[in-house]
């Protein structure tokens, strides 16, 4: 047994670790551990999260060794404060929202991409790449300190639960695997909506069952600072005992508070150059975004705040002459933040999609409509009619009370009644790593687990025989492998025959995903692959060896297909063929381009 | 030479005085001239015991020197983060004349705030008495006069009873990050150059 559990919140903008005593799991309350960090130029400091930001300076910008950290002589990079504080004044240089790049649809995620506008090509890495150097730095920050005692308590000798979007596809869940197996970790992934409510069942560990009743669907609302994620879990009973069951997963919602911040400063700075003719420049811009998100958490506390004064001090040297002042009232605030992210919907509303231009830039597929509420419509119809009983809030935003409310009020108005639960006792910025490390506890045996399965349904194209006709390729069709809920850590063979697989010369194959299509079985056909519900996999190129020389390239082998899904929700397809001399062939998703490792510590090459 | 070799020089050497001051003395009929190995012996002995004084003086000297460059640089850091974090040292450098209250009013609301914030997390600042100003109280005969001032009409004997005009203020720790590289420590703000 490793001598701690680790749980890890790898957010989108920030990151906790905190971590139990394995051996007093079960009494245990999982503690946070401040990360040592550059927190400026040839500085360096615990903090109790680290900012996912990434920062690549040119050779001139920081002094020499200003980056350095105990265990690291002549860093050329940083992640964490100091990072995030260039991300605004050197927007080129600094890599941010990593994560969501892992599971963006139209780019792959282990070419090196990032900064996406930075000047340099060969100071770019990859998304893969940026989420190992936070890995790393965890590592050697947690080896610094805790794990410097004995050889026992090295980071990479523990039991550590990284969490992931419930979002992330088995595309996006292997890229987070290889960031870590790069960085020389074995983890276990956990959907971070299941973490919040595992931090909610700890906290509750001795008398959860009384909160909740048999039958009831709980949601989980997680709204972070970049991404929104929701989640379904069903209480079931079984034999008199309750069970719980996550039953349904959204989709990337790359909105969060963010979105709310700016949306507030630029509310404000659009009012100055109206009334003052005050112009403000990117520097005073990010002043006031800080500045607003102070006074939106005073504002959604309390329903009688007084007006919120804003001020953003002048820029240079002369403070009090170049300070700009205004105000934000309540009312601005419920226009721009309440009405605006979370306006009162039907539940048959969905959000808007914008039309999008025939040509733009390349980047991360940012929501076009930013009503929350409206996102929680869509991902609650396309799951039933049952609406839920209860909710479990997560993420900073949800600590604001006017937002809650009106996430309340609005599923209580679709319910047609107010009886609406709310889940509380866990802490919206924490309890993601301190559920991954209850997880931890729960996966010794020593609590109540989730059920959960497959959280997405995948298919692989399969292309009919017809005759050629010039200009028109062959209709495609997917063939369900893994069904939505499918245990994970075991394998099926697929209901399907008269399949044939071309070896012996290199082939496509085609792959697709859906967190939408709960009712799919393995086995079943769906005809049209151009539907909104259905979303590309990056496609695999493949050449399957023949050994026999009977065999020539090119045959057409009949094969039955055989799905495992791994204990951490990675598909492997298995084709074996049908009589014959039963050779197997493995598809997998792999990373293509495997950058070298990193040699500069010694520690993990044990 | 370090320290240690320094202090071992000494002592070997003042072994060795011992000698020198019977040398000194006229010599006893029993006693024979001190040869020629020995004199040598006392030579040297001398010119290490000069040598041991010069390098402790010298390492007393760097040590004190190092104490000092430190002060001074953590005073200048803790400037610093004042600076970075609640724009104290730009507010104080500007003339201020000609700015209506309000216009400084309104900086010094934020300045006030952040500066605030780097006071509590770098040096948690408490009061040292801490009950409410003008009101009496109580002062421990062991007070400490460093940390408790007495005015007025101070009696000469205990007990000390009094109004407390200010409750004073403690750095119960001073916390800084820790800096390493090529960092020039007397700088307080960088100057900022953009380029559009």
């Amino acid at each position: 047994m490793s001598q701690y559990i680790i749980g890890i919140d790898l957010g989108t903008t920030n990151i906790a670790v905190s971590y139990l005593n394995a051996e007093e799991a079960e009494e245990a309350v999982p503690e946070l551990f401040a990360i040592i960090q550059i927190t400026d130029q040839g500085e360096r400091d615990k903090r109790a999260t680290l900012p996912s930001f990434l920062y690549l300076p040119d050779d001139k910008e920081v002094s020499k060794k200003a980056l350095d950290l105990p265990w690291a002589a002549e860093r050329d990079y940083c992640v964490g404060a100091f990072a995030r504080k260039n991300a605004q004044l050197l927007p080129g240089k600094v890599i941010s929202s990593a994560k969501s790049w892992l599971c963006a649809q139209n780019v792959d995620s282990d070419s090196k991409i990032l900064p996406w506008n930075h000047e340099d090509p060969s100071r770019k890495i990859s998304p893969v790449t940026a989420t190992q150097r936070f890995l790393e730095h965890l590592r050697d920050a947690w080896n610094d300190s805790i794990g410097a005692d004995n050889a026992k308590a090295k980071f990479q000798k523990q039991d550590i639960v990284l969490t992931v979007p419930a979002s992330f596809d088995a595309v996006a869940r292997d890229m987070t695997m290889q960031a870590a197996k790069k960085a020389r970790l074995e983890v276990t992934l956990l959907e971070e909506p299941q973490a919040a409510f595992y931090a909610w069942l700890q906290a509750h560990n001795e008398n959860w069952r009384d909160r909740v009743a048999a039958g009831e669907l709980i949601l989980v609302c997680d709204i972070g600072g970049g991404t929104t994620d929701f989640s379904l879990i069903k209480v079931t009973d079984e034999g008199g005992d309750l069970d719980l069951q996550r039953v349904a997963v959204g989709n990337h919602i790359l909105l969060g508070g963010d979105n709310m911040d700016l949306a507030m400063a630029y509310g404000v700075a659009a009012r100055l150059l109206e009334e003052k003719g005050v112009k403000l420049d990117q520097y005073q811009i990010a002043g006031l975004t800080h500045a607003c998100r102070e006074a939106k958490e005073v504002l959604c506390a309390d329903a009688n705040a007084k007006p919120q004064k804003l001020t953003v001090l002048g820029r240079g040297s002369s403070v009090v002459g170049g300070t700009i002042t205004t105000e934000v009232t309540i009312e601005q605030m419920q226009e721009s933040l309440v009405d605006g992210f979370f306006p009162l919907c039907n539940i048959d509303d969905s959000p808007q999609q914008s039309t999008k231009a025939g040509l733009r830039t390349f980047g991360l597929d940012y929501e076009a409509d930013p009503a929350v509420t409206k996102h929680l419509a869509a991902f609650l119809s396309r799951h039933g009619d049952e609406l839920p009983g209860a909710i479990l809030f997560n993420g900073g935003v949800t600590k604001a009370n006017a937002l809650t409310s009106r996430i309340v009020e609005t599923i209580n108005g679709w319910r047609g009644k107010k009886d609406l639960t709310v889940l509380d006792g866990t802490d919206a910025d924490l309890a993601v790593a301190h559920g991954a490390c209850w997880y931890g506890n729960v996966r010794q045996g020593n609590a109540i687990r989730i059920r959960a399965g497959s959280a997405h349904s995948y298919y692989v194209a399969i292309e009919s025989s017809m005759p050629a006709v010039p200009g028109i390729s062959p209709p495609v069709a997917a063939l369900c492998v893994v069904q939505f809920g499918m245990e994970e850590g075991t394998s099926q063979e697929i209901p399907y025959s008269g399949l044939g697989l071309v070896v012996g010369e290199t082939t496509d194959f085609k792959f697709f995903g859906s967190a939408d299509r709960t009712e799919d079985n393995a086995g079943e056909i769906l005809q049209d692959v151009n539907r909104d519900d259905l979303h590309n996999l990056p496609s695999l190129s493949a050449k399957l060896p023949v050994e026999d020389k009977n065999t020539p390239a090119g045959t057409l082998v009949p094969v039955r297909l055989r799905a495992v899904l791994s204990e951490i929700g990675t598909l492997q397809l298995w084709c074996l063929e049908e009589g014959g001399s039963k050779r197997e062939w493995k598809l997998e998703y792999e990373i293509r381009s495997a950058e070298p490792a990193n040699d500069e510590d010694e520690e993990a090459k044990e | 030479m370090r320290i240690s070799d320094a202090f071992q020089a000494f002592f070997r050497v003042l072994g060795g005085a011992d000698l020198v001051d019977k040398s000194t003395l006229p010599p006893e009929p029993s006693t024979p001239e001190p040869d020629p190995e020995t004199a040598k012996k006392l030579v040297e002995a001398e010119a290490t015991l000069a040598e041991a004084v010069a390098s402790l003086t010298a390492a007393e000297a760097a040590q004190t020197e190092a104490a000092e460059v430190q002060f001074r640089d953590g005073a200048v850091y803790g400037l610093l983060l004042l600076q970075r974090e609640g724009r104290l040292i730009d507010f104080l450098q500007e003339n201020v004349d000609d700015y209506e209250d309000e216009q400084i009013g309104a900086a010094v609301r934020q300045i006030h705030r952040d500066c605030g914030k780097v006071l509590q997390e770098n040096f948690a600042m408490t009061a040292i008495v801490d009950e409410s100003e003008n009101e009496k109280t109580m002062v421990a005969e062991d007070f400490d006069p460093s940390a408790i001032k007495l005015t007025g009409k101070v009696p000469s004997e205990p007990p000390y009873k009094g109004f407390l005009r200010h409750k004073g203020w403690r750095a119960t720790k001073v916390h800084f990050p820790t800096r390493s590289g090529k960092i020039d420590p007397t700088v307080v703000q960088a100057a900022e150059v953009e380029f559009i």
